[in-house]
């Protein structure tokens, strides 16, 4: 029974596509839900049984060069919240586009596709698995971006099937090269201590791309600005989590310290440098795109932070800001659809006419720059007590500024949006999209004001 | 012609019952902080259920997020919840000033202007107390910004914009209050700062401001400067944290009457003289609080009671003593009883400052220290969004020059068509040519093996080196 639970997990969505073509909209929202409650189900199943602990299961799945590759699955602590991230993201981003987006069909069976791998790279144990599934996932993800979106979409998405696949290349050299020095492709006999430091770097470059880490992030603004915005909602909550989790998992787990010191700067110098790029922003997606950039720099700042609090804190960042930008990014969906502007000085003065929007922006932008009672503000705090006890006080300042620099450039666009009542604009659309906005702004709540589920499974809760 | 009770209402009600609340748990709450805190929310949601017209549920709303901030900053032990307490007040104290008075671009800037303050505290905080006593200067530079002692006291004079029952609750005590209560409460995160340093400090800080408090020029901007001058003072006390609680919670009882009384006289429902009796007992009940750690601190003690008077002939007040005016007294009155010292010879003193300031009061200056030091601040945060904006042209630029210029895009696609063509079939060539040779020679190892990986790497690096140009 947990085999078939553990399988149906990222068998579910995938199977459930082969069907949904068939459907129309309104079938394919009851549909929609019902597989999302069955997901959810399996899952709860799973933590019910395995909360804490890790189950591992495997199959051999063919031999190449002597080595034995296997359909390995496992559930452990870190990957536990990430799928429940993944069923809540995906489900809530589909339910969130089938209102309104054009060949909801196609649309549903390529977030099938895009839930099911992401779902499956969450799961694998096996080194070779896992790249199978980071390249499945691609494919889905850049038919959703080259299908749905703005005038520039398709540029966009040849973009980031670009830069992802470059970064394939040197994620199979790197991962063949270590699997030659480990002698196993299973995690169980991956020795990150015994990488080769070439092989770490090629791996290390390959997952950063899709992190993304500073030189390798230019595809990130296009595709989040141009992409829908349930796409982008799937693209900020999950498919930068696939490149963290791989990094965490595989590459970054117990690294020395001179390979530690590299990444702190590497993430002390991507936090920078996108919070400076997302402090000029006029465009509020563009801006949001940024802030997501900002916040996957806690990921390397928290591994390279050389103590098990700071890697459990970049495990959790991942948790948090998958809820907190999917619903940064529904919002400024839902303004688009409700005003037609984007930007901020078009924008300017749109809640002092609408006040429905006050309470979710609010919410929202606090949990953005990590005000406590929201999630954000516990991984942040988890990686910066991290960093300061692994590695030094004096670098625990880095992650503990952007405390201060993500809330100037989030207050000043609250600022733009409260004041100058030139324009006015229509009243808010309140329908069924606002129950996704409340019910991430809800998980982020919980995950902020009750963190106990999150950290106990770590060994960090109360006793 | 339309009825409308205004001063009764749902909304309203919720203020009434926080109040009777608040009073309610000072009866359980024996913790020092907590205490005095049921004390002042009492009053001050008492006032503030008369005082104000608009808005009443949100004062309620962040009157309770204030107290869940102090309750989890006074009981809990873990750094990271005592942190969240912290921070919760700040946000609180956002929300009141942003919104008590409407959404505007002053209150907000004003409310951004306090909290990002109060975030380079917090940074400070983190990096102070996360470092398990290897750097507690930085939790004493977060006590330093969060009491708003003189070089970060602009954030307070900022936050002045907030109406009256605000600036008493937040800005004169509670907020300000934790800054100091920090070293009460968790003396093992100062580490041991030498006596004479402290001192210096605490009375450097503490005469700044009280400059301040003599150039300033409307009476909640004096108030706020003496508030920063006497927070500063208490620095000198942090080696006896029991005096230092009582005297910071005799001046949080006092400023905060001080306040409610400012806003009294200023809407015009208490006669003048009624408000300035009340005013002066405060004043000289703050003088008689005052800690007596040495001459030097006389200095800037007084020159704050000066800038009381000053501050008090500034205020208007009104010609008839209205009910509103009645009630409102109340609760300065209550938080002076609370706070009353016994009278000494020192009274004398104050009654002569207190008579210089009323006099001094009719000058007006015209330069005002907040602006010689916020302005050059402003120019350079302007100066920053320019950078800002210009790393984001920069970077826009990069990314529109890889989507509109197809040139590196097809030359990409043109050297991946060159190899396929060219390179990689006749690799295979080779390789099938040599496969019998590879196979014969797994065994015996000869040059011609050597070459082909040498082939094979060269491809590859191509390749690599390739992607790497595209890339960059």
């Amino acid at each position: 029974m947990e085999i078939f639970a553990l399988n149906s997990l990222w068998l579910l969505p995938i199977i459930m596509t082969f069907f949904t073509p068939l459907l129309s909209r309104t079938a394919l929202i009851g549909v929609a839900l019902l597989q999302g409650l069955l997901h959810i189900g399996a899952w709860a199943w799973l933590v019910l049984r395995w909360y804490g602990q890790v189950l591992r299961w495997n199959l051999p799945w063919f031999q190449m060069g002597g080595y034995t590759f296997h359909y390995a699955l496992v559930l452990h602590p870190g990957n536990l919240w990430l799928l429940f991230l993944t069923i809540v993201i995906g489900y809530s981003a589909l339910l969130y586009a089938l209102t309104y987006i054009e060949e909801p069909a196609q649309f549903t069976v390529f977030m099938g596709l895009t839930l099911g791998f992401s779902q499956g790279l969450f799961l694998a144990d096996d080194v070779m698995l896992f790249f199978v599934f980071y390249e499945a996932s691609l494919i889905p993800a850049f038919l959703l971006i080259y299908g749905w979106g703005g005038a520039h979409r398709r540029s966009a998405a040849i973009q980031f099937a670009l830069f992802t696949l470059s970064g394939s290349v040197f994620l199979l050299v790197g991962l063949l090269w270590g699997m030659k020095e480990m002698g196993s492709s299973l995690k169980e006999g991956w020795h990150i201590a015994r990488l080769p430091l070439g092989a770490w770097w090629l791996m290390s470059i390959g997952l950063a791309v899709k992190l993304p880490l500073l030189p390798l992030h230019s595809w990130l603004g296009e595709a989040h600005v141009e992409a829908d915005s349930a796409v982008s909602m799937v693209l900020a909550g999950l498919l930068l989590k696939l490149g963290g989790y791989g990094l965490l998992y595989w590459v970054w787990d117990g690294i020395p310290s001179a390979q530690a010191i590299s990444l702190r700067i590497w993430g002390m110098l991507t936090l920078f440098y996108a919070v400076a790029v997302a402090a000029g922003q006029t465009d509020l997606k563009r801006m949001i795109a940024f802030t997501s950039i900002a916040h996957m720099a806690f990921v390397p700042l928290g591994a390279g932070s050389e103590s098990s609090l700071g890697k459990w804190g970049a495990y959790h960042q991942l948790f948090t800001h998958g809820v907190v930008s999917a619903g940064l990014f529904a919002w400024i969906g839902l303004v688009e659809k409700s005003t037609s502007y984007r930007s901020l000085r078009q924008l300017s003065g749109f809640l002092q006419r609408s006040r429905g929007w006050t309470l979710p922006t609010l919410f929202l932008f606090a949990s953005a720059i990590g005000v406590p009672g929201m999630s954000l503000f516990i991984s942040e705090m988890l990686v910066i007590g991290g960093t300061a006890s692994g590695a030094g006080w004096l670098w625990a300042l880095v992650p503990a500024s952007s405390l201060l620099l993500t809330g100037a450039y989030f207050l000043r666009a609250l600022r733009e949006l409260f004041t100058s009542e030139n324009q006015s604009f229509p009243a808010p659309i309140i329908d069924t999209k606002w129950f996704i906005l409340w019910l991430l702004i809800f998980i982020s709540g919980i995950a902020g004001v009750y963190p106990g589920p999150w950290l106990e499974v770590w060994g960090y809760g109360r006793n | 012609m339309e009825l409308r009770v205004t001063w009764l209402s749902a909304e309203k009600l919720s203020l009434a019952l926080l109040s009777v609340a608040a009073f309610a748990s000072t009866f359980f709450w024996r913790e020092p902080l907590l205490h005095a805190s049921g004390w002042l929310l009492g009053f001050i949601s008492f006032y503030t259920f008369f005082y104000v017209e608009k808005r009443p549920l949100h004062y309620t709303i962040l009157y309770l997020t204030t107290t869940i901030g102090v309750v989890l900053f006074a009981i809990a032990e873990d750094k990271i919840a005592v942190f969240a307490g912290w921070e919760l007040v700040s946000v609180a104290g956002w929300g009141l000033i942003a919104s008590t008075r409407g959404m505007t671009t002053r209150a907000l800037e004003a409310a951004a202007w306090t909290f990002l303050t109060n975030r380079v505290g917090d940074i400070f905080w983190l990096a102070g107390v996360m470092s398990e006593g290897q750097f507690p200067e930085g939790t004493w530079i977060a006590v330093w910004v969060k009491s708003g002692a003189f070089p970060f006291s602009f954030w307070l004079i900022q936050a002045m914009y907030a109406p009256a029952p605000v600036s008493a609750l937040l800005h004169s005590a509670l907020l300000v209050g934790m800054g100091l209560y920090l070293p009460v409460r968790h003396p093992e995160w100062m580490g041991h700062p030498p006596p004479a340093l402290i001192q210096s400090i605490a009375w450097g800080s503490a005469s700044a401001a009280v400059i301040g408090a003599l150039m300033a020029r409307p009476p909640k901007a004096i108030l706020a400067w003496t508030t920063a001058s006497h927070l500063g003072m208490g620095f000198a006390l942090w080696a006896a944290p029991q005096t230092l609680s009582d005297y910071l919670f005799h001046h949080s009882y006092l400023k905060a009457a001080l306040f409610l009384l400012a806003g009294i006289l200023q809407r015009g429902w208490l006669p003048f003289a009624i408000g300035a009796g009340v005013w002066s007992i405060a004043a000289l009940a703050l003088l008689g609080a005052a800690p007596k750690i040495n001459a030097f601190f006389w200095i800037p003690e007084l020159i704050s009671i000066v800038a009381l008077g000053r501050a008090l002939s500034r205020l208007q007040g009104g010609l008839r003593l209205s009910w509103q005016g009645w009630l409102l007294l109340l609760p300065p009155v209550g938080l002076i009883a609370l706070a009353l010292p016994k009278p000494t010879i020192d009274i004398l003193i104050g009654i002569g400052a207190l008579s210089v300031g009323i006099y001094l009061g009719k000058w007006n200056y015209r330069w005002r220290i907040d602006t010689l030091i916020v302005r050059p601040i402003l120019t350079s945060a302007r100066f920053t969004d320019k950078i800002s904006i210009l790393v984001a042209r920069m970077e826009e630029d990069l990314s529109h020059s890889l989507k509109q210029n197809r040139y590196i895009l097809r030359q990409y696609a043109r050297i991946l068509a060159l190899l396929e063509r060219v390179w990689i079939p006749w690799g295979w060539v080779t390789n099938l040519r040599h496969m019998r040779v590879i196979v014969a020679e797994l065994a015996h190892p000869s040059p011609a093996l050597y070459a082909q990986m040498l082939h094979w790497g060269v491809l590859i690096t191509l390749l690599l080196a390739v992607v790497w140009r595209f890339l960059r």
